[in-house]
Formats: structure tokens, C-alpha cells, sequence
């Protein structure tokens, strides 16, 4: 049997830390530097709105996730991800941020070459491994001089 | 209109076509990695090539729709509702001859109508105060509702963390930094180019990687004959180009409607008022093609009316529009009619060459796009990965910018896998600082928060407002419900 995660409660990772920090950041002004939170000039008037809003939203929200989850039967099944799909996605994001960091230092065309010709390789379930290889190489060798040289000519990117 | 300026155009419709019809590359997507290689380019060129791109996209999202029941963006899901099915008939060739020619009736329309209602319109918000600015940037944001499909509260929770996003740096007010936590690299802001490449753009790959699979469709070829207009079509559908041009300019007048409301809408109305179908609507009846393809393009120079007379924007794409005006210096709303009215008739222009370019290359170019949806997935993710990146690098020649669209990527994909719909977030990027800056505006003014409720319901053009925002919010829920559960039901 294939395994399978639920991602339905995976963007409260992103959501309730930012909560936080907005109270967070809403204290320290109103603590710290003495700026008042409840008056119509106050520059923190608009922040406040937002922060009371998105806590009810994130609370509301939260609160019927878990009961879908909790009644079993969860309808969305758009949050359902194969095992698979996940460390392919996960190895992905590594990847783009190895990428990131070697970019100063292998500049544009080398690293992207790497960048593509994995992601290629990683993707093509078809063929077989020596084959796969071949053509994400082939791919990555054609792809990136070309883009270099349109972005460069066409659009006047001048990239790293 | 110059040699180059009409190339640029030319050029912005056929890479728009091309893209739009791509499932998973929508509009919007297009759009905002259009923007970001335009950064640079003088600001007439880039106008020519981003509404270029958006008059093709919008036609070449039918192309997919009819060849595969996936449209190639959310502007064409009523036109597969019918185009697919006559596709199954063998009548593709039909099917999509009507598509864009409607599309093109369409784009004329609505540019017609966008000539008259253009000056009109910037005349008449020359009367707006702060207040009426602040409803008209919240009835920008009721976009969420369409943007949503169904699930408001999310929709609503994406929308207040993009607020939360926009506000991160230097207030639009008094200058005073907020949300940078001690760092120096939030000190300028998020860059919303490329917060909108990572959302739009990045989102896509992440989603790509779970499906390698590519789209079957080996067995559907256009002939550019049968594409033509055939004069038994065109007596078949004549009579939705006489509502559904005008019905969809009108939503796209609308702040915070546009194609997609248009084009569901259409379909609804065809239903009711052709009595006699050329088959059962869902069963590949002509006028379920020409009727959203007719209004969602006609929606087009409503939305880019709205955005350039009032500052807010008509739907999504008009929304990334309004923030490259800003990127090039342009600021749209009521004062553009009088100190910048060139540049609006510049594209109306633009516009006009756009629709008949994205029909000239729809007929010619049809079997190259459907080849290009036939590259297999391997090949395709790892490009549109490398777009993001060159796109999002060239807004300010900077990496950090290209880690914000990594950030911004894998939180729209966890947005989305939880049901967070992340179009709300870009919404409310580019519509915070406004909302903001009017809301304090009013509130000095008025003198208190009771006040300013207050004056929203005894000034005549707020409350005619304050009743359109809450219409429009609700209207749009009850249109996107519907048109949601119609495309699961013809889905099954």
C-alpha cells in the first residue's frame, strides 16, 4: 500500500507563527517604544485591524480542519499526498536552496545546467536510468545556453 | 503607434496565446513573469508587450479546453463545459473556429464599450474622497470571493496574511518601519514580483513534481480551413455576441470581477435565454462555446478600464497590470485620465492589435500549442523553474529576490494543499497600501473610527458603494458556488 500524508493542517506551519509575530511585533511597539495602539492617528491602527482579523480567520479555520480531520472523512482530498510526491517535493526545495548558494559561485549557466538536469532526471519515470540520464543531460546542455542567450540578447537580464 | 511598439504587441500575444494555453500556466502566471522581464524595458514597450500577452492568453486558454476538458486558465471553464464534448463529436475543428472567433468579438467589444466608459468613468471618480477610495480598494479585494471558490473563510485568512505581507517595511504613511524583526533585508519590503512569481509561478512546479504524467492528446489536429468562421456557425451563436460582449464587459467593469465571473456567468444566461440550442447545453452546443469565450474577452477592457480610471483592479491579471504600472512609475486612478489619457489610448491600441494578433496566431498556431502540451513533464517543470528564477532575479538584479520566490513558492503549495486559495494574497499585496493609506486618510479626517462608520453611510457615493461591495461579495460567492459545483458535476 502506498503511504499518504494529509497536508490539510500544513499551512497553520506558516499561518500561526506569523500570529505570533505580529502580536509580538504589535507588543514590543506598545511596550517598547511607546506608540499608541488605539487612536485613529496611530500608525499601528491598520496593523491591528489586520492582526484581530487574521487571528479569527486562522482560529475559525483551524478549528473546522481539525473536525474534518476528526470526523475521518476528509473531503478535500486535494491535501492528500503520496509519500513520493512529498520527498520529491521536499528534495526539490533542497535542491533549489543548494542551488541558491552555489549560484555566486558557479554563476548562472553552470549551476541552472545542474538545477535542470536533476530535476529532469528525477521527473522522467519513463525511461530507463542510463537513458534518463542522458536525455536530462542533453536537455539541460540545449536549455540553458538558449535561455541564457535570449534573456540576455531579447531581454536585457543580465544574470549571474 | 510605432513599428516597434506594434512588434512588441505582437510578440506579447503569441508568447500570452502560447502560455494561456498551457494547463497550468494560467494568465495571471504569464502575466506576472511577463512583468518581471519587462522591469527594465521603457515603459511604452512594456504596456505593448504585458497587454499582449494578456489578450493572448485569455483566447488561448479555450485551445486546452476544448482539446483536453482542462482549460488552460480559470477564464475558460465554461468553455469546456461544451467544447470538450464536441470535440469527442469530431467537431474540434468547429468548436474551436467558434472559440476564437468569439474571442475576438469579444476583445472588440469590450474595447468599444472601454473608449466610451473610459473618460466617463475617470470624470466621475475626480468626486471620490478617501472614504469612497477606501470602499472602492475593498471592492477590489471582494475578488477574494471568486478567488476562493466556495471557501470564503480561507479565502479570507489567505487574503489578511497577504495585508500582513504588504505591510512588512516602511509605512506608506509616516515612514515608520514595521514587521522587519531587526533584519535588514525586510527593511525595503517584499518584493511583490516576486512573492507573486513564487505564488503563481514556483507553486506550479512543487504541484508538477506530483504528476509525471503527460497530457494524451495525439489524436486531435486542426485544419486552419476548418478553423475559419463558417457562416452556419456564426448564425447559430450571433445572438450571444449581442449580450454576452456587452454582459461581459460590464463584470469586468466591476472592481474585483473579471474573465472568470464572466465567463460562468455567460454560460448561466446562454442557458436561460437560447431557446433553441444547436444541442443540449453540455452536450457540445455552440452557443456553451461562444457565450464565455465572447464574455471573457469582452471582460478584458472593462477590468483594464476599472484599473486605469479608478486604481483598482478588475480581476487577478489586472491586478499584477496594476502593480507594473507601478513598477514603470504610472499611477492609475482618477488623476490618469487627465495627466496620462495618452497612455490609456495607447492601449486601447494595444488591446486592438492584441485580440486580432491572438486570433491570427490561434488559427495558425493551434497544432504547435497542442504539441507543446504533449512535452512531457520532465521537460516542462524544470523550465517553467528556470522562468521563475530569471524572472524573478531580473526585477532587481538581486538572489535575494529569487530565495523570496523559493519562500513564497512552498508557501503557496502548502497554502493550497491545506484549501488556501493563494490569488488572495497577491490581491492583498498590491491592495494594502492603498486600503491602508485611505482608511488613515478617512479616519484623520473623520476624527474617530464611530465617525468614519458613520460618514460611509450618510455620503451618497459611499453608500451606493458600501451596497455594491456587499452585493458584489455575496453575488460573487453565490456565482462561484454554482460555477463550481457545475464543473464538478461535468467533470463526473
Amino acid at each position: 500500500m502506498k503511504s499518504e500524508r494529509n497536508l490539510l493542517l500544513a499551512p497553520y506551519l506558516v499561518l500561526i507563527p506569523v500570529v505570533i509575530a505580529m502580536y509580538y511585533a504589535l507588543g514590543e511597539f506598545v511596550f517598547k517604544s511607546r506608540i499608541p495602539l488605539f487612536d485613529v492617528r496611530s500608525p499601528l491602527v491598520f496593523c491591528l485591524l489586520v492582526a484581530v482579523c487574521l487571528l479569527v480567520l486562522v482560529a475559525w479555520s483551524l478549528i473546522v480542519d481539525i473536525k474534518t480531520i476528526g470526523k475521518g472523512g476528509n473531503s478535500q482530498r486535494e491535501s492528500v499526498v503520496s509519500g513520493n510526491d512529498l520527498t520529491r517535493v521536499i528534495l526539490f526545495v533542497i535542491g533549489m536552496i543548494a542551488y541558491l548558494l552555489l549560484l555566486p559561485r558557479l554563476h548562472f549557466q553552470i549551476s541552472t545546467m545542474i538545477l535542470v538536469a536533476v530535476t529532469a532526471f528525477l521527473l522522467n519515470d519513463a525511461d530507463k536510468p542510463i537513458f534518463k540520464g542522458l536525455k536530462a543531460v542533453a536537455f539541460a546542455v540545449i536549455l540553458i545556453p538558449a535561455i541564457y542567450w535570449i534573456f540576455y540578447k531579447v531581454f536585457a537580464v543580465i544574470l549571474p | 503607434m510605432t513599428f516597434t511598439l506594434l512588434l512588441y504587441t505582437i510578440v506579447g500575444a503569441a508568447l500570452g496565446l502560447f502560455m494561456g494555453a498551457l494547463p497550468g500556466i494560467t494568465v495571471t502566471m504569464t502575466a506576472v513573469l511577463v512583468v518581471s522581464l519587462t522591469y527594465g524595458w521603457p515603459m511604452m514597450e512594456a504596456l505593448a508587450f504585458i497587454v499582449g500577452a494578456f489578450c493572448g492568453g485569455v483566447t488561448g486558454g479555450c485551445i486546452s479546453a476544448i482539446a483536453l476538458n482542462i482549460p488552460g486558465t480559470s477564464a475558460a471553464v465554461a468553455t469546456a463545459f461544451d467544447g470538450y464534448p464536441l470535440m469527442r463529436r469530431g467537431e474540434a475543428d468547429n468548436a474551436l473556429g467558434t472559440g476564437l472567433f468569439s474571442s475576438l468579438i469579444g476583445g472588440l467589444i469590450g474595447l468599444a464599450i472601454m473608449l466610451l466608459a473610459g473618460p466617463a468613468l475617470g470624470k466621475f471618480a475626480l468626486k471620490f474622497g478617501s472614504q469612497e477610495y477606501f470602499l472602492l480598494t475593498m471592492w477590489g479585494l471582494t475578488l477574494v470571493a471568486v478567488l476562493s471558490k466556495g471557501n470564503n473563510v480561507k479565502g479570507l485568512a489567505a487574503a489578511f496574511f497577504g495585508l500582513f505581507v504588504g505591510m512588512i517595511g516602511m509605512d506608506p504613511v509616516m515612514g515608520m518601519l514595521r514587521f522587519t524583526f531587526g533584519t535588514s533585508l525586510l527593511k525595503g519590503g517584499i518584493n511583490f514580483v516576486a512573492a507573486m512569481i513564487g505564488l503563481f509561478g514556483m507553486k506550479e512546479v512543487l504541484k508538477q513534481l506530483g504528476k509525471t504524467e503527460s497530457f494524451n492528446i495525439t489524436g486531435t489536429v486542426y485544419r486552419i480551413k476548418g478553423l475559419l468562421p463558417k457562416l452556419s456557425l456564426i448564425k447559430k451563436v450571433w445572438h450571444t455576441f449581442i449580450w454576452g460582449g456587452p454582459l461581459g464587459t460590464l463584470i469586468g467593469l466591476l472592481p474585483g470581477t473579471g474573465g472568470d465571473v464572466a465567463c460562468i456567468v455567460a454560460y448561466g444566461v446562454a442557458k436561460q435565454v437560447t431557446r433553441k440550442p444547436s444541442r443540449p447545453f453540455g452536450e457540445g452546443a455552440y452557443e456553451g462555446v461562444a457565450a464565455p469565450e465572447v464574455a471573457n474577452n469582452a471582460a478584458i477592457g472593462g477590468a483594464l478600464t476599472t484599473m486605469m480610471t479608478l486604481g483598482v483592479p478588475g480581476d487577478s491579471v489586472t491586478a499584477v497590470i496594476l502593480g507594473s504600472f507601478y513598477l514603470h512609475g504610472l499611477l492609475p486612478g482618477p488623476t490618469f485620465m487627465l495627466a496620462e489619457k495618452h497612455y490609456f489610448y495607447m492601449i486601447v491600441w494595444f488591446v486592438l492589435i492584441g485580440s486580432i494578433m491572438a486570433y491570427i496566431f490561434g488559427l495558425l498556431g493551434s497544432n504547435l500549442i497542442l504539441k507543446a502540451i504533449n512535452l512531457p513533464k520532465w521537460a516542462l517543470v524544470p523550465f517553467i523553474a528556470v522562468l521563475c528564477v530569471v524572472g524573478s532575479y531580473a526585477i532587481q538584479n538581486n538572489i535575494y529576490d529569487v530565495a523570496i520566490m523559493l519562500v513564497f513558492g512552498v508557501i503557496g503549495y502548502l497554502f493550497e494543499k491545506g484549501g488556501f486559495p493563494t490569488g488572495p494574497i497577491v490581491l492583498a499585496i498590491i491592495l494594502g497600501p492603498m486600503i491602508e493609506r485611505n482608511l488613515r486618510q478617512a479616519l484623520v479626517i473623520t476624527g474617530g473610527f464611530f465617525p468614519f462608520l458613520s460618514s460611509l453611510v450618510t455620503r451618497p457615493i459611499s453608500l451606493v458603494l458600501l451596497i455594491l461591495v456587499v452585493l458584489s461579495f455575496w453575488l460573487q460567492s453565490k456565482v462561484m458556488r454554482t460555477g463550481t459545483a457545475d464543473n464538478k458535476t461535468k467533470a463526473a
